[in-house]
């Protein structure tokens, strides 16, 4: 296969690979690192809180 | 406008399907064009095909999503009018270049694959692929995207995206070859 065969095979994919694509900014990106934190402040502050009381 | 209200006026034959559709997607049309095909004219000839590709299609088909429809019918009418270009966009020849490295050893399209098309591994791929890898994948190798441009839009280095294109490039090879592509 060449690089230009597989360029049109890339052209084929699912349209949600595209849409995630097409609204992906810094923002999300900053929003995704923000939400895996989420869990682990959840967990401190809850640690925390018992560890206080 | 909402894009079922835009497909509406298609299936309606509304000539202002297409107005309404230059005013919210023109853009997005131009700028994939342009990103395949490097010169403004070609890139708005583009545009016009791609309203008109839409208009003789709607009417049977009605798209889950207007915006990835568009998207995919502007990429092929770039493509089509790319591989008529005798002077052809940098950009463009450089991806494919980079793309030659990990579909050397993927036999052609003719020859592969039980009963599955190779763009349906690349699916596969990608699902496997964390967020931040697969967003830059697909804007380089599907919107054509400069490494400065995602760059941009992703807040990453361009030495970090140039990264992360070279391994994704490396394990969508590998992968290929393992699902029985054989070499």
């Amino acid at each position: 296969m060449t690089g230009a065969e597989l360029f049109l095979e890339i052209g084929k994919i699912d349209e949600e690979f595209l849409l995630e694509a097409e609204e992906y900014s810094r923002n999300t990106a900053f929003d995704d690192f923000i939400k895996q934190l989420l869990p682990l402040a959840a967990g401190l502050f809850l640690a925390l809180f018992t560890g206080v009381k | 406008m909402e894009d079922e209200q835009i497909v509406e006026l298609y299936w309606e034959r509304e000539e202002r399907a297409i107005v309404e559709t230059s005013n919210k997607y023109g853009r997005l049309c131009r700028i994939i064009a342009m990103s395949i095909l490097g010169n403004a004219p070609d890139a708005e000839e583009c545009e016009n095909d791609t309203y008109l590709a839409l208009w003789n299609a709607i009417p049977s088909t009605r798209p889950n999503c207007f915006s990835a429809f568009l998207s995919r019918v502007a990429r092929n009418k770039a493509i089509n009018q790319y591989k008529r270009n005798k002077r052809r966009s940098r950009e463009c020849e450089l991806i494919v270049s980079e793309l030659e490295e990990c579909a050397f050893n993927v036999p052609s399209v003719e020859e592969c694959l039980e009963n599955k098309e190779v763009y349906q591994y690349i699916n596969d791929f990608l699902q496997q692929q964390k967020k931040d890898t697969r967003v830059i994948f697909v804007r380089r190798y599907w919107y054509a995207d400069s490494i400065a441009c995602i760059a941009a839009r992703t807040g990453y280095t361009e030495g970090k995206i140039k990264t992360v294109l070279f391994r994704t490039r490396k394990r969508l090879g590998e992968y290929l070859v393992e699902q029985g592509v054989a070499i």
